[in-house]
């Protein structure tokens, strides 16, 4: 029967009213505190659940990350867990409305909440992560689970930190009948695990890429972060999932993390080098290059409050560290070059002047040894060896000069480069301190020899 | 089958998120929209309409003659992502002739975090402190005519910054560097001096239990003759490893300043800053 058109424009309009108000209500389906996840499939097996490009909050529940499973001949892989009990559950949900096959390895691919608090959902059993990010979830898993109720509300209902016990080693592997490689990678956090399903020539990158959002970086050390990133672009694959933002065909994603990481780098440590304050890093223009980036104002914010402190500790420090410079010290650095490449030379250089192989003192190793115990920082240097070594006719010039110039003897030079700049490399050494003929001639041999290391390295 | 009233749940639900929401936009509009406060009519009236200005007012200013002046400026993130090392930039440099400056916290439970003499420094400090709760900052500035002008910002904070253990009282690293100082001085365009300082210090502040409070309580700076530039006297509140930020309209003569002081343990600091 046909309604009446009056009828029909009323209930149109109510029906507009209706969709009005609900569109006004992004939290309306909170009531049945319903993620709507739906898998899509990317590539055979292989799925991923894509979250909004948002913070976390009372209306998204925590639905901000990507998640995704890989459903094998025997079995189901599960990537993340998701950010509370529930989107576990109706991950699990959605994962069996695709197959009935067990879920045989539940990965957690580093320790921030909305990777993990969906944990409870899963057997126990099939739990994995990196061995530090399970001391992570294990030492900071509370906190965040506290947070996140704060955060997203009662979305988060009746979530537990359930910390995975299978501690995962990295290397290519058949698991539920699928041919995977897993990654131990680290920048974003402590331990930043990635997938390869070789198969299908899927990456699942985890926090490492985020595609069109700024990357997050409370945990971050952006060197290894970028090497991470090195890492996953020279793998040959059709398509990366980042942990956030839409599935990538080609490594735009990753390029663009990329360059956001290293610009906030630079920015971050031109500051800290310039004597900005902390509050003035703030009111730093983020080049428009990056505008497209979700959350782009807010997480420089966040990122100014994580990495400015340890950049300005690193300004400060040096200045000190230059006026405690010892005067009586020659060096000379050399810029872009690998430490093995200066060690070397180094080497060549001293064979070149005819004197025995040089003693080794191993002074980075030591210094790493010793710092559990003696409480200093463990990686004072990135690279650093101390070579001695004597000259025949130097030794008998100063000794037959006077024989306390014994102590004069042997001659060293340090190599060395440090953790906050490894490409640049430093050889060092004290001249004797004496004023003779036997001295000068022991000057000039170490002046010598990294003369000649330099011009081995084609910086003279 | 959906209960009856269920709909109407739902409908509350929808209601009680959108309020929420609102509740969260409208904080945000607060931190963002005082950190220029508007000229106010009645100069006594708070314009960050804290509950505890009452009390402030009593605390640090009693008879004294008190204004809100918006010319006073503290800047702070909107939302402090560390609560353990909240950024905060006080200026009071569009005022002539400040001799004392108090920076404080209405909802920290120590609420006064330092005290500052600009003597022959700009009228302006950088530094950090811990925050307990969201909570207007605010600095007081007096003059020579013995007005204190008050500005401020709010800062909004997920908390914890003082009831918590600073990390330093876990290392054994402070132990052996306690009351070193890394600074740098820069020259600064248009004339003058920065002096940046970072002092190594756990900065307890006496509410986490089992740890007494433990702070430096005085700093001075002074140029190679020995007159002073400026002082500060940190409190419990000012985050761990202090940081530093002042301005010098002018260069002191000689190479080097002088940076001195002590905590409230009487460990002294002493230490020499070279351009």
């Amino acid at each position: 029967m046909k309604p009446p058109a009056l009828l029909t424009r009323l209930l149109t309009r109510l029906f507009a009213l209706l969709l009005a108000l609900f569109a006004l209500m992004p939290a309306a389906h909170a009531e049945r505190f319903d993620y709507r996840l739906e898998p899509r499939q990317i590539a055979d097996g292989v799925y991923v659940l894509v979250g909004l490009k948002e913070d976390f909050s009372f209306a998204n529940g925590g639905n901000i990350v990507n998640t995704g499973f890989i459903i094998g001949a025997e079995g189901v892989i599960v990537i993340d867990t998701g950010s509370s009990r529930r989107y576990g559950e109706q991950m699990l949900a959605a994962i069996r409305r695709l197959t009935e096959l067990p879920v045989v390895l539940t990965l957690n691919t580093h320790h921030h909440p909305d990777h993990f608090l969906g944990n409870q959902a899963f057997p126990a059993s099939t739990l994995a992560a990196l061995p530090e990010t399970i001391a992570a979830i294990r030492s900071e898993g509370e906190a965040f689970n506290a947070n996140m109720y704060r955060l997203n509300g009662d979305w988060m209902r009746d979530t537990e930190v359930v910390v995975p016990t299978r501690s995962l080693s990295p290397g290519r592997q058949r698991i539920g009948g699928r041919d995977v490689e897993l990654l131990a990678l680290g920048g974003h956090t402590a331990a930043d695990l990635a997938l390869v399903d070789h198969a299908s020539g899927t990456v699942f990158a985890a926090d490492l890429i985020f595609n069109g959002r700024a990357p997050t970086t409370p945990h971050a050390d952006i060197p290894r972060w970028l090497a991470a990133l090195d890492t996953l672009e020279r793998l040959s694959a059709q398509r990366w999932v980042p942990g956030h933002g839409e599935v990538a065909s080609d490594t735009t994603a990753l390029q663009e993390t990329r360059a956001w990481l290293g610009w906030l780098a630079d920015t971050i440590g031109k500051a800290a080098e310039d004597g900005l304050d902390m509050s003035e890093v703030f009111a730093t223009p983020i080049p428009p290059r990056f505008a497209g980036l979700a959350l782009v104002e807010q997480e420089f914010q966040r990122s100014v409050a994580h990495l400015f402190p340890a950049a300005e500790q690193a300004a400060l420090a040096r200045s000190a560290e230059a006026q405690m410079q010892p005067a009586d010290v020659v060096g000379r650095s050399f810029a872009a070059l690998e430490f093995s490449a200066v060690r070397d030379a180094l080497l060549d250089a001293i064979a070149d002047q005819g004197i025995a192989a040089p003693v080794v003192s191993h002074f980075a190793e030591m210094l790493a040894r010793t710092a559990n115990d003696l409480g200093h920082r463990p990686d004072l240097y990135a690279h650093a060896e101390i070579f001695n070594f004597c000259s025949a006719a130097i030794a008998a010039r100063l000794a037959t000069e006077a024989r306390a110039h014994i102590a004069l003897c042997p001659l060293s030079i340090a190599v060395y480069a440090l953790p906050e700049a490894p490409r640049t490399v430093i050889l060092a050494y004290r001249p004797p301190a004496v004023d003779s003929a036997g001295g000068d001639a022991a000057k000039a041999l170490l002046a010598r020899i990294v003369a000649r290391a330099a011009s081995l390295l084609g910086q003279p | 089958m959906r209960p009856p009233g269920s709909a109407r749940r739902l409908l509350l639900a929808g209601i009680a998120s959108l309020l929420a929401c609102a509740t969260g936009a409208g904080a945000a509009t607060i931190s963002a929209s005082t950190a220029a406060p508007a000229p106010v009519a009645d100069p006594l009236a708070d314009p960050l309409e804290s509950p505890r200005w009452g009390d402030m007012r009593k605390e640090f200013f009693d008879a004294q003659p008190v204004v809100f002046d918006a010319r006073i400026k503290v800047s702070g993130p909107a939302v402090a992502e560390d609560p353990l090392n909240v950024p905060i930039a006080v200026d009071a440099s569009a005022l002539a002739g400040v001799e004392e400056m108090i920076v404080f916290a209405d909802f920290n439970p120590i609420v006064k975090a330092l005290r500052f003499e600009p003597v022959a420094a700009r009228a302006s400090l950088g530094f950090r402190i811990k925050l307990q709760q969201s909570s207007p900052i605010r600095v007081a500035a007096r003059t020579v005519d013995g007005v204190w002008r008050v500005g401020g910002a709010w800062v909004t904070t997920t908390g914890g910054g003082c009831t918590l253990p600073s990390l330093g009282s876990g290392s054994p690293e402070w132990q052996e560097r306690l009351n070193e100082v890394n600074g740098r001085l820069w020259p600064r365009i248009g004339g003058g001096e920065r002096l940046r300082m970072r002092i190594i210090h756990p900065m307890d502040t006496g509410l986490a239990a089992g740890i007494p409070a433990f702070h430096i309580e005085d700093l001075e700076i002074a140029d190679e003759s020995g007159r002073v530039l400026a002082r500060i006297q940190p409190l419990e509140p000012v985050a761990e490893n202090p940081s530093f930020t002042l301005d010098f309209a002018e260069v002191a003569p000689g190479a080097r300043l002088h940076v001195s002081g002590r905590d409230n343990n009487g460990n002294r600091i002493d230490t020499w800053v070279t351009r």
